[in-house]
């Protein structure tokens, strides 16, 4: 983890030479106004400590986190899974929205597209019992949606597929993720086939769970104890 | 030379100087001041953004956009910050923020003045990494010590505070456990400096209301970085890809002394980008007495982080003890005479 501060200490960063050109009788302006243009982009710049503040993952700039090992590691196996860490959370949870900032335009364009097709009648969306809002801000959940990479080799038994795909339309996995307004609490966690081409074909997937999980908690209220907080 | 055309020539480098000509001097004073004319509006146009001492960017470029309109901890309703915050249940919430200002300048004083205490000092670190599954159950995991150095330079043109983690020949350790498969977490000791009175303009704060543990009175305010102001910051290495974090959170104030006792760090939003689904640090901290410093020390005693990445569910526990003040020894050894030869 890197981390900075900023103390109070004001370091105004201004070297600059003027020169006296032979046959000149004064500074050249050319270097007059490179110091005046010095001084003024670094007027009140406050210098930054390079010292470490806090640190929460990653643990110095050049460490951090090992390679993925989880359920949505590049070699995993096929199969889709999902995790209710807070059944509370999803059983009180009546409007929804989904937040595409994460996402690259051309991936949240992917998701709209399915946002609108799998709105309609008997699609999967229709069958979530749950209202989709704009405003994550008045959302009793927030839906977050990102792809992981998959070593298509492994995941397709030895389909000529390229080992490293390298985008969204190649080899991914759509993750889906529920969290609370602030994004302190990830309630549900999802993931859809591995797919290369349309996403949107596989993006009903991860939410396919999501109405399942739903319909196996419904009545159950008691918190998942594991990931409380 | 070529004194017809008043140009000297260099020889193979292909650029020439003109000069003597009087014609030629007026022209080049003239395009010199045309060009002294665009760069001051040029400088114009730029200088208002980085004058502005409020608006220091320290994130990358970029970066900052992905934490534009993030909903905090600070938009939160008490109902909902309450189911969010199991700690926060017995807290007795704040009529209104009137007492903001006073709690915020008092712990800045508190914290500005354990800041000025600070020497250099070197702990012993132990860190349990866990693998666990989704049910809690703890998959794999190792347990590590380390020497904990935290190098003040209250001297020179900037203030430095900077952590290593070392081996016991103190050789600087990094990315500790993750050739294991681990998360390796760090920089914890001077997190309470969010709160030093110069870096409070990079958080917006919210005072939540007051709770009594372990016999003390605490204060507990709710913080939220602010984009492009934060005056702290973390950083994620994950498979070669880095990206800066900022964080929300509550600090857990105590209500004679000021000092922050506790706090609890949650990302600003999570960082989908690199697989970093969710994050938690919860800390301790504790007044330390150092052999040798003539005052208290305020450092971390504890600190949990769990970490959800990629699904993956990881726990690190940090226990620092045995501080004690770090002086570097240095000796000059005289050179050897120098041996000579015969020939």
């Amino acid at each position: 983890m890197d981390s900075r501060s900023r103390f109070s200490s004001i370091s105004l960063v201004a070297t600059v030479r003027f020169g006296r050109p032979r046959g000149r009788s004064g500074p050249s302006p050319f270097l007059v106004g490179a110091a005046v243009i010095t001084l003024l982009l670094n007027c009140g710049q406050t210098r930054v400590a390079t010292a470490q503040i806090p640190g929460v993952v990653g643990g110095g700039v050049d460490a951090g986190l090992p390679r993925p090992a989880g359920p949505s590691t590049p070699t995993a196996s096929g199969a889709r899974r999902s995790e209710v860490f807070d059944s509370v959370a999803l059983a009180h949870t009546r409007t929804f929205c989904v937040d595409m900032r994460n996402l690259e335009s051309w991936q949240a364009a992917g998701v709209k597209e399915f946002l609108a097709t799998a709105s309609q009648p008997k699609e999967v969306l229709h069958r979530l019992p749950w209202q989709p809002i704009d405003d994550c801000g008045k959302a009793d959940a927030v839906a977050r949606i990102y792809f992981v990479l998959v070593d298509v080799r492994e995941e397709t038994s030895g389909a000529k597929l390229p080992a490293t795909p390298v985008s969204f339309g190649q080899a991914s996995r759509p993750v889906l993720l529920l969290y609370d307004k602030a994004s302190i609490r990830l309630f549900y966690r999802a993931e859809g086939e591995v797919f290369k081409g349309n996403a949107v074909k596989v993006l009903a997937s991860p939410f396919a769970l999501l109405v399942r999980d739903l319909e196996k908690i419904n009545g159950q209220t008691r918190r998942s104890p594991h990931f409380a907080r | 030379m070529d004194r017809r055309e008043g140009r000297r020539t260099l020889p193979g480098d292909g650029w020439s100087v003109e000069h003597d000509s009087p014609r030629r001097r007026y022209s080049h004073r003239t395009a010199a001041l045309v060009l002294l004319v665009l760069m001051l509006a040029v400088a114009v146009v730029y200088s208002p953004r980085r004058c502005s001492a409020a608006s220091l960017p320290i994130q990358q470029e970029g970066e900052d956009s992905y934490y534009a309109k993030a909903y905090t901890i600070l938009d939160l309703p008490l109902p909902e910050l309450l189911a969010d915050i199991p700690e926060l249940q017995g807290m007795e919430p704040a009529a209104g923020q009137e007492e903001l200002p006073a709690i915020l300048s008092k712990a800045g004083a508190s914290v500005e003045q354990l800041y000025r205490n600070l020497v250099s000092v070197a702990a012993d670190e132990e860190i349990t990494q866990e693998q666990c599954g989704y049910d809690g159950r703890v998959k794999s995991s190792q347990r590590l010590r380390f020497g904990y150095l935290i190098l003040v330079n209250h001297d020179g043109p900037a203030e430095t505070l900077q952590e290593y983690r070392t081996d016991a020949g103190m050789k600087p350790v990094e990315s500790a456990g993750v050739e294991e498969g681990f998360n390796a977490t760090s920089n914890f000791a001077s997190l309470w400096l969010l709160f030093y009175p110069d870096n409070r303009f990079g958080s917006n704060f919210r005072y939540l209301g007051q709770e009594v543990s372990e016999g003390r009175n605490l204060y507990v305010v709710a913080f939220a970085e602010r984009p492009g102001k934060a005056a702290t910051e973390g950083r994620v290495i994950a498979q070669g890809r880095s990206a800066v974090l900022l964080y929300q959170g509550l600090a857990w104030i105590d209500a004679s002394s000021f000092r922050i006792v506790r706090m609890r760090l949650d990302l600003l939003e999570p960082r989908l980008d690199v697989g970093l689904e969710r994050t938690t640090t919860e800390l301790r901290f504790g007044e330390v007495r150092v052999p040798q410093a003539t005052a208290v020390l305020w450092l971390p005693e504890e600190v949990t982080v769990t970490t959800i990445y990629y699904g993956q569910l990881y726990r690190n526990r940090h226990i620092y003890s045995n501080f004690r003040l770090f002086v570097v020894h240095s000796t000059i050894k005289p050179a050897a005479p120098r041996e000579t030869h015969p020939q």
